[in-house]
């Protein structure tokens, strides 16, 4: 009367253990895409930002005016920075193997972050641009603040067209990180550092920041 | 770690599906058998308040297409409080039916009530016919053949649900299919260990020998359960009979669903723990090793998937809420990606699995329609069944464990 024979439970096994190495490997390809995609993106980033170097050092040599430098390139190259973090920040989460391909992205990501930091420290300091800049410092393990308090970040630059926000995963192991981390005294997640010096511990409301923004500006 | 875990759950399911999709395609092949002599059975039909459905219920058994001679229906009235002793004599008058006998005790509870009728049934088999239950014709010309040899203690048959109108109705008809088709591939491989009360045939002597339905300790939660486990444990055979199919009428709305199926998955526990000794038993063959562990693998996978799902809904909402009143962020914002960000943006730790076990639910879902020669559609009730009725019963289950943990009395109805 039963048909069960042993090979049953081997078939299955095969049968199962093959639709998820189908699936592993699809998988496998898309973070490969991603990764792909990331790294253009990246270079993209980095090209637009040694384009905008290089016509500056252009001015500095062949021009009086130091500061012609079209002043919307800053914005577009930090609007540009915010959109690769956050494709890179999704993209990290959704990962199936890769680690140290992700790693190494967002290590070169932190990198262009400090290096266009730097450039807009500069322009601001000779030319006197004043649109505002946030460094935000969060945490990614599993820190509620920080999901928080990048809502609110994401919320208020809909809100001021030219803010530029860099963000840093505060533990994460590269020097650059280590020296902001250091720098600043970072101790905590979220930490936001407003217009290169003002230190603000803790999550702080978007009215607040608001505020903060428009006092720091005027 | 919970995609990890959520693929290993994946893994399992889709194992488990596959499993059952093999011993599908693998038929019997056998010949169905042929009834060539009339053994006297006996059937019990214990009722409690059921002036509306008895009447209904002892005209299927009537209409049985059954020699009269060797059959003798055993209504066992235990103590109902509304009016089935007076319906049931009516009934009697106005028909004169010798070989129906009416018993009115006190309450006693469902197998103190069984009990009553084993005490006196003169058939050599005994059949168990719930008092909402509809038998079709050939119901025992069907069954009784499948008794070919004596290791063979119950003999049952898959369920469909009654004119079945409410939604709550109607996703336990697709419940029904699918535990019918399930039922029928665990009698295929011989780990059927369920007897249930639309007409569940019994060898009466195998019934008397291991000492009748169990009206203590189970307190009266799942006594059919418990009595086919006690079959198992003796080391005989249940087979489900696929060319009979019986009907019954189901809770038409939620509470009373909520709280049949509570008292299900209490019986479930009670028994679990009563025969917690044939788990993992060799002598038990593939019920031991297979499909109880797999049974308490999908309790396991219960809970634990409603506990990661409470804490996921409850982290969203939280994450929803502070969006919306304490940031007041526009939710409504949405960027439109591209199609190569679309497929980007899929979390395939996520999506692969999801995907992987729902279709080989809906495989299921297909050929177990098939099998009871039911039209299979997709439409919302199909919809509540694959994705809502599981956190139902989730919670059903959490609300089972409680009252087991907190000792709860419980009656049979």
């Amino acid at each position: 009367m039963k048909i069960f024979r042993k090979d049953m439970f081997i078939s299955a096994f095969i049968i199962a253990a093959a639709i998820f190495l189908i699936g592993f490997l699809i998988g496998d390809q898309l973070d490969r895409f991603r990764i792909d995609d990331a790294t253009l993106l990246l270079n993209k980033g980095d090209l637009d930002s040694q384009s905008f170097e290089t016509e500056g050092e252009f001015f500095n040599l062949f021009s009086d005016e130091k500061c012609d430098v079209d002043r919307s390139r800053i914005n577009k190259l930090g609007r540009q920075l915010a959109e690769m973090g956050q494709t890179l920040t999704d993209y990290d989460a959704k990962k199936l193997t890769h680690k140290d391909s992700y790693n190494f992205l967002k290590r070169k990501y932190f990198i262009s972050e400090l290096k266009f930091y730097n450039m807009k420290k500069s322009l601001d300091d000779e030319c006197g641009i004043d649109s505002p800049v946030i460094l935000f410092f969060y945490n990614v393990e599993d820190n509620e603040n920080s999901l928080r308090q990048g809502y609110v970040l994401d919320s208020l630059k809909r809100k001021v067209d030219d803010l530029i926000i860099l963000s840093f995963d505060k533990d994460f192991d590269e020097s650059v990180v280590k020296t902001l981390v250091e720098f600043y005294s970072i101790k905590e997640a979220p930490t936001l550092i407003i217009n290169y010096d003002r230190k603000i511990d803790g999550f702080v409301s978007e009215g607040e920041l608001f505020g903060i923004i428009d006092e720091e500006n005027n | 770690m919970l995609e990890v875990y959520i693929w290993m759950i994946s893994f399992l399911s889709l194992y488990v599906s596959v499993f059952w999709i093999i011993v599908s395609t693998h038929n019997k092949n056998n010949v169905i058998p042929k009834l060539d002599y009339y053994s006297f059975v006996t059937i019990v039909v214990p009722a409690w308040n059921e002036e509306k459905t008895i009447i209904n219920t002892l005209q299927s058994l009537i209409d049985l297409n059954y020699d009269k001679n060797k059959l003798e229906i055993i209504v066992v009235n235990d103590g109902s409080t509304d009016n089935t002793k007076q319906v049931l004599n009516k009934f009697l008058k106005d028909n004169k039916l010798k070989y129906i006998k009416v018993i009115n005790q006190k309450n006693t509870g469902k197998a103190g009530a069984l009990n009553t009728g084993l005490k006196i049934a003169k058939g050599e088999y005994f059949g168990v016919f719930d008092a909402d239950s509809v038998a079709s014709k050939d119901a025992l010309k069907l069954m009784l053949p499948y008794f070919s040899d004596k290791t063979i203690g119950a003999v049952i048959s898959p369920i469909k649900v009654a004119d079945p109108k409410t939604t709550i109705e109607k996703i336990q008809r697709i419940e029904y299919i699918f535990s019918s088709f399930i039922r029928k591939l665990m009698s295929n491989i011989g780990t059927l260990h369920i007897t249930h009360g639309v007409l569940s045939l019994f060898q009466t002597g195998v019934l008397r020998k291991l000492g009748g339905f169990d009206d203590k300790f189970n307190r009266n939660l799942t006594e059919d359960y418990e009595m086919a486990m006690r079959l198992r444990k003796n080391h005989y055979q249940i087979l489900l009979c696929e060319e009979n199919v019986n009907f019954t009428k189901v809770p038409d709305n939620l509470r009373t669903l909520w709280f049949q199926r509570v008292r299900w998955f209490r019986g479930f526990i009670v028994n679990g723990i009563k025969y917690k000794s044939m788990i993992m038993n060799k002598r038990h063959g593939l019920l031991g090793r297979f499909q109880i562990p797999l049974e308490l693998l999908t309790l396991i996978i219960v809970f634990t998937s409603f506990g990661f799902m409470g804490y996921q809904i409850f982290r969203r909402l939280y994450n929803f809420a502070v969006k919306v009143f304490l940031l007041k962020m526009e939710i409504f914002y949405i960027d439109i990606p591209s199609l190569k960000n679309f497929i980007l943006q899929i979390n395939f730790n996520l999506f692969f699995p999801f995907v992987v076990t729902l279709m080989a639910g809906l495989y299921l879902y297909i050929i177990a329609h098939r099998y009871v020669n039911e039209k299979w559609q997709f439409h919302l009730v199909s919809f509540i069944y694959l994705f809502l009725y599981p956190m139902i019963r989730s919670m059903q289950w959490i609300h089972a464990l409680v009252l087991e943990l907190m000792g709860a009395k419980e009656r049979w109805r």
